[in-house]
């Protein structure tokens, strides 16, 4: 198979579209799997009550933020590098889910905040890297949002991605480098969760459903962007007076 | 299975599910406004067709 061939956006267009009701069909049979294993399998915890349920799509929650940075900033970095076109629709197409999430995982880590701290937000070190992350995200957004030509947009919204990738390791490492109220990562790279293992599957089912939710929604997103920024060619071609018709491929 | 105890969560009841709740509105929501510019999108290219069809 020639990987190549999807480097184009012609190309990659109707490949997306046969693999997205894959992704989004798996997607939504692991969020009913992953809800059934935390509520109705994995036990009420000891120190926490149930109010811990929250975990498991807190936790996804803000991985996907972070890990959807990391990604968007690869891709941004590959399209401006290599002036690969794909790559920074890619980058464009990630901005607005790893967003959710990381809006999600402040809300969702608020929620749980409150009964079990006593409050809604503190001005922690892993709340406010994570705050910082969210802004990130909004400013490459509302910074592509505000210009026009694509390629300057694209190259702008690199140097913001690339910059703010620093704060991830910063969340990541923020429980460890300062004292804060949150609790400390409950699964490690090296060494053994302390987590039950129901609790865990749970945890982790309902991780591999928002990986493939992303996916799909992210595909879905980068085929607009390929149809919106072909129209857009065609309108400025067929204005410059040049006989360019219709994208040459379909839905 | 007690479905009265299910719902208040151990007295959780909002936390747990209001987390759940706006993690609907967020993943639906996002979905909702993917579907809604398909729409417009297939609108616009037909528009877009017509107007080239005239010329």
């Amino acid at each position: 198979m020639n990987w190549y061939k999807y480097a184009s956006p012609q190309n990659f267009y109707p490949f997306a579209g046969k693999m997205i009701p894959w992704f989004a069909i798996s997607a939504a049979i692991l969020f009913v799997l992953g809800l059934y294993q935390g509520f109705f399998v994995a036990p009420t915890d000891s120190q926490q009550g149930d109010a811990y349920r929250i975990i498991f799509i807190h936790v996804p929650a803000a991985w996907m933020g972070m890990l959807l940075y990391v990604l968007m900033a690869i891709y941004a970095a590959i399209g401006w590098a290599f002036n690969a076109r794909l790559s920074s629709m890619m980058a464009s197409a990630i901005s607005i889910t790893g967003a959710m999430f990381t809006f999600l995982s402040l809300v969702t880590g608020s929620l749980w905040g409150k009964p079990t701290w006593g409050t809604y937000w503190v001005w922690d070190a892993r709340l406010t890297s994570t705050l910082i992350l969210l802004f990130l995200y909004i400013g490459f957004i509302s910074l592509q949002a505000s210009i026009d030509d694509h390629r300057r947009a694209d190259r702008a919204g690199a140097v913001l991605a690339i910059v703010g990738v620093i704060n991830v390791p910063i969340i990541y490492f923020s429980v460890q480098w300062w004292n804060t109220l949150h609790q400390g990562a409950t699964i490690r790279l090296m060494g053994k969760p302390t987590m039950a293992p129901p609790m865990l599957r749970a945890m982790l089912i309902m991780l591999a459903a928002c990986w493939l939710y992303s996916i799909a929604v992210v595909l879905i997103r980068l085929r607009y962007i390929i149809l919106e920024r072909e129209q857009n060619a065609a309108r400025a071609a067929e204005a410059a007076g040049s006989p360019v018709g219709q994208p040459r491929w379909g839905t | 299975m007690d479905w009265s105890e299910f719902f208040s969560m151990g007295g959780y009841a909002f936390y747990v599910w209001g987390s759940y709740l706006v993690t609907l509105i967020l993943m639906g929501g996002e979905v909702v406004v993917l579907l809604r510019r398909r729409k417009l999108l297939r609108h616009q290219k037909r528009s877009g067709l017509e107007t080239r069809g005239k010329q």
